[in-house]
C-alpha cells in the first residue's frame, strides 16, 4: 500500500520539521553548556518569537516575513540578555543559596508569566503570520509546502552560523571555555558572566527564531510553546547535555522517528495519538546503553 | 435599682434587635453571586473560554441594569477551570463555599463538568451546562444538573443522517483524545457501521501540532475517502485543515471536509486561509433565518464590544447566566431546592429559542427515552453549513442541512468544490 515515494516523502518531511526541532532545542543546550541552567521558559521564547514575527508582518504591514523572523530573535535577544542579568546573574554572583532550585524556580516563575502576558495582551484566538511562499515544492517524486522547506533551510543556515560562531569568533571561544572551566575561563580574563548573558540571549533568540520559522506553518497561540519545550529538553538530554553537535542530530532523530512513526505504525487508530511516544521510546533506548546521550561527555 | 436593670434590658433589647434588623437587610441587600466555570487559561480551550466569560459578563450587566434581582445586584464570578478536570473541581469548590454562588453555569470541556457535578450534588448548587456534550452529564440524572446544550447523542444523529442522505461510502476521521472525542466517536463509528458506511478514526492528542503523516495515509485510500472528519476543536482545527489542503487531500473534487464548530471562529480564515472555503461545520443552534429578536439584539451588541459575533457556544454562555437568573427571579429566593424547581418549570426565550425541561423531579424520563434526557433541553437545534467564499461570516455560508432549512436544490447536500 505505501510504496517508496511515500517513505521519502515521510521522511523529507520528517527531516524538515527535525531541522527546526534542533534550531530550538540548539538554544537550550547552548544555555545549559554556558549556565548550567535548565531553562523552563524555552518553550515561552519560542512562542514570543511567533508573536513578534506576527505583529511586525501584519501590524505594520507590507513587511517581509523574513524581517519577522528577524525581529522576533531580536526581540528574543533582548529579552535573553534582560532576564539574564536582573533574575540570574545573583545566581552567577554566588548569591543565592541553591542556585540549581533557584533557577528552576525563576524560569518557571518567567515561564508561567510570559504565558499569561501574552493571553493578556494577544488575546486567546489562534494568528498566524503570513506564508514565506504559497504552495508546495516539488523535489523529484517528494512534495513538500515550500513554507516547510524554506523554514528548515533557514534553520539550518542559523544553526550553521551558530556553529561558526561558536569556533571561529572570540566570543564564542570565551563562551565554550566558560562552559568547561568558569573559574579557570575568568583567570584568563574572560568575563564569566558578560559570556552567560550572551549565551542565554543567544539560545533565547534562537529559540525565538524557531517559533518565527514555525508561525507560518502552525499558527501561534499563548501556550504553543509547550509541547516544542517538552521535545526540547528531550533532544537535549539525547544529544548530550550541552552538546550542541548532539542537539542538531538529537532534532533530526526526532522528527525523523516522530513523522515515520506516524506515517508507518500499521495500527493507524493509533499512530498518530502516540507520535510523541516514538522519539521518549529512542530517547529511553539511547540513554540505557549511552547515559550521557549521543554527544554527551563521560563524568 | 431594679427599675436600672429593666431599663437596661430594653436598651440591651433594642441594640439586639436593631442589629438584628439592620444584618438582615445587609445580608438582603448582598449581592447574588453567580458562579461560571470556563477554561480561561492554558491547557484548556481558553479561545472558547474567553468569549463565553464575555457573553456571561453581558448577560449580567443587563440584568443589573434592568434593576438585579430580588432588588439585588447580580454578580458573575469567575471560576477557571483551565480545561482541566482536577482544576475545574477546584474552582467549583471555591466557588461555592468561598464565594457562596447560589448557582453555577458554563463548562465547554465535559472532562470537566464530568468533574464538577458530584461538587452539584453534595453541595445541592443548581448547575446548568452551557456546552459539555457527553450524555453522561445529564444521564447521571442529579436533580441539581441542568443541561442547554447539545449533546454526543444528538450531535451523532444529526451528522449521521447528513453522511447518509450525501451518500458518503468512505469516511476517515482524525479524532481528538477527550471526553467528548471520544464518546462522540464510539456513536459515530457505531451509526456509520450500521449504515454499512466503511470509516477509520486516527486519535490524537488535541495539542498535536502535525498532521501530514495521517492525512497522506488518508489520502492513499483508494477508492478515495468521499468525506474526512477533522473532529478536533481548538487551533488544531484550523491546522487540520490547511495540511489537508495544501496536500491536494480535502477539501477537494473527491473529499468533502467536515469540521467542527471551532470553525465558526474567525480566526479560521487567518490561519486555513482559502483551505478554510468549502468546509463543512457544524453550529449548534438556529440558522440566521430563524433568528429571534433576542438573538439579533445580542449578537449586534456583542459584536460592537468585542469586535466579533456570537458564536453558538457563546450564545450558551449567555443564555446559561440568564436562564439561572430567569430561574432565581421565578423562585423568588435564592434557596436551591426552589431554584430548581423554577427551573424544571421554566419557559424561557433566549438567544437559541424557548428553553424548557420537559423531564425531572416531576416527570421522570421515561424507559422509551435516553437517560440524558434528565433536565436535557429538548429542542437543541444543530445545522451544517458551509462556507462557499474566503473570510465568509458563518452567517453567510450556505446551510445544507437539515432540510427544512438547506438553501440547496431538493436531492443536493452539499456545495461541491469548484
Amino acid at each position: 500500500m505505501y510504496g517508496l515515494d511515500y517513505f521519502f516523502m515521510q521522511g523529507a518531511n520528517g527531516l524538515v520539521i527535525g531541522c527546526l526541532y534542533a534550531l530550538m532545542a540548539l538554544g537550550l543546550t547552548l544555555i545549559f553548556s554556558v549556565l548550567k541552567v535548565i531553562n523552563f521558559a524555552h518553550g515561552e521564547f519560542y512562542m514570543i518569537g511567533g508573536y513578534m514575527s506576527y505583529f511586525l508582518v501584519t501590524l505594520v504591514g507590507g513587511v517581509n516575513p523574513f524581517l519577522g523572523v528577524l525581529f522576533g530573535m531580536v526581540v528574543l535577544l533582548v529579552i535573553g540578555s534582560t532576564f539574564d542579568y536582573l533574575f540570574l546573574r545573583p545566581m552567577h554572583r554566588g548569591e543565592v543559596d541553591r542556585p540549581a532550585e533557584y533557577a528552576i524556580l525563576v524560569t518557571f516563575g518567567l515561564s508561567f508569566f510570559l504565558q499569561n502576558l501574552v493571553l493578556g495582551v494577544a488575546g486567546p484566538f489562534p494568528h498566524r503570520t503570513p506564508s514565506f511562499m504559497e504552495g508546495g515544492v516539488r523535489i523529484g517524486t517528494i512534495s513538500i509546502s515550500a513554507d516547510r522547506l524554506i523554514a528548515a533551510g533557514l534553520a539550518l543556515v542559523l544553526m550553521l552560523a551558530l556553529l561558526a560562531f561558536i569556533k571561529m569568533s572570540w566570543t564564542g571561544m570565551a563562551m565554550r571555555a566558560v562552559s568547561q572551566d568558569q573559574d579557570a575561563a575568568s583567570v584568563t580574563g574572560i568575563n564569566p558572566l558578560r559570556m552567560s548573558n550572551i549565551a542565554f540571549a543567544i539560545g533565547a533568540a534562537l529559540a525565538g527564531a524557531s517559533g518565527a520559522l514555525i508561525a507560518p506553518i502552525f499558527s501561534i497561540v499563548p501556550d504553543v510553546g509547550v509541547l516544542p519545550s517538552l521535545r526540547s529538553f528531550i533532544i537535549v538530554v539525547l544529544g548530550g547535555m550541552g552538546s550542541i553537535k548532539g542537539a542538531i542530530l538529537g532534532g533530526i532523530i526526532i522528527g525523523l522517528v516522530e513523522s515515520l512513526g506516524a506515517a508507518f505504525i500499521p495500527d493507524m487508530s493509533r499512530a498518530l495519538a502516540y507520535r510523541q511516544l516514538y522519539g521518549l521510546m529512542i530517547f529511553v533506548l539511547v540513554l540505557l546503553f549511552r547515559p550521557r546521550g549521543l554527544f554527551g561527555e563521560a563524568q | 435599682m431594679r427599675r436600672l436593670v429593666v431599663v437596661l434590658t430594653l436598651i440591651c433589647f433594642m441594640c439586639i434587635s436593631t442589629t438584628m434588623v439592620v444584618a438582615s437587610e445587609t445580608k438582603e441587600k448582598e449581592p447574588i453571586n453567580i458562579g461560571v466555570v470556563l477554561p480561561m487559561s492554558p491547557p484548556g480551550a481558553y479561545a472558547s473560554g474567553n468569549p463565553m466569560w464575555w457573553a456571561a459578563l453581558q448577560a449580567a450587566e443587563e440584568v443589573n441594569e434592568a434593576g438585579g434581582i430580588l432588588g439585588r445586584e447580580v454578580v458573575a464570578i469567575l471560576g477557571d477551570t483551565r480545561g482541566v478536570p482536577e482544576e475545574a473541581r477546584a474552582a467549583t469548590e471555591r466557588l461555592i463555599t468561598k464565594d457562596k454562588v447560589v448557582g453555577v453555569v458554563g463548562n465547554y470541556h465535559s472532562s470537566c463538568a464530568l468533574a464538577q457535578i458530584d461538587l452539584f450534588r453534595d453541595h445541592n448548587v443548581p448547575y446548568i451546562g452551557a456546552e459539555p456534550w457527553s450524555d453522561d452529564v445529564t444521564a447521571k440524572g442529579y436533580k441539581q444538573v441542568f443541561r442547554i446544550s447539545i449533546t454526543n447523542s444528538l450531535y451523532t444523529d444529526i451528522t449521521v443522517a447528513w453522511t447518509i442522505a450525501a451518500g458518503f461510502k468512505r469516511i476517515g476521521v482524525i479524532q481528538e483524545i477527550t471526553d467528548w472525542g471520544l464518546g462522540v466517536n464510539k456513536q459515530l463509528k457505531a451509526a456509520w457501521d450500521k449504515a454499512g458506511i466503511k470509516n477509520e478514526t486516527a486519535f490524537t492528542d488535541m495539542k498535536t501540532e502535525d498532521f501530514t503523516e495521517t492525512l497522506a495515509r488518508f489520502n492513499q485510500w483508494d477508492p478515495p475517502a468521499d468525506m474526512f472528519f477533522g473532529s478536533i476543536t481548538g487551533p488544531g482545527a484550523f491546522r487540520i485543515i490547511k495540511q489537508a489542503y495544501d496536500m491536494g487531500f480535502s477539501p477537494s473534487k473527491k473529499t468533502v471536509f467536515y469540521a467542527t464548530n471551532s470553525c465558526l471562529n474567525p480566526e479560521v480564515w487567518e490561519v486555513a486561509g482559502k483551505a478554510a472555503k468549502y468546509i463543512v461545520v457544524t453550529q449548534i443552534g438556529l440558522p440566521p433565518s430563524a433568528y429571534t429578536e433576542v438573538t439579533k439584539r445580542e449578537n449586534e451588541k456583542f459584536e460592537q464590544k468585542y469586535g466579533r459575533l456570537m458564536n453558538a457556544t457563546v450564545m450558551e454562555a449567555y443564555d446559561a447566566f440568564m436562564l439561572m437568573c430567569e430561574a432565581i427571579k421565578k423562585a423568588g429566593s435564592t434557596d436551591p431546592d426552589k431554584i430548581i424547581d423554577a427551573l424544571e418549570n421554566i419557559k424561557w426565550t433566549g438567544m437559541r429559542g424557548e428553553y424548557y425541561f420537559p423531564y425531572g423531579s416531576k416527570n421522570p424520563v421515561p424507559a422509551d427515552k435516553p437517560a440524558y434526557m434528565w433536565h436535557q433541553w429538548p429542542d437543541v437545534s444543530e445545522y451544517l453549513f458551509q462556507y462557499t467564499e474566503v473570510g465568509q461570516k458563518p452567517e453567510d455560508g450556505t446551510v445544507i442541512w437539515p432540510p427544512k432549512w438547506s438553501q440547496l436544490p431538493k436531492g443536493q447536500y452539499f456545495v461541491p468544490v469548484k
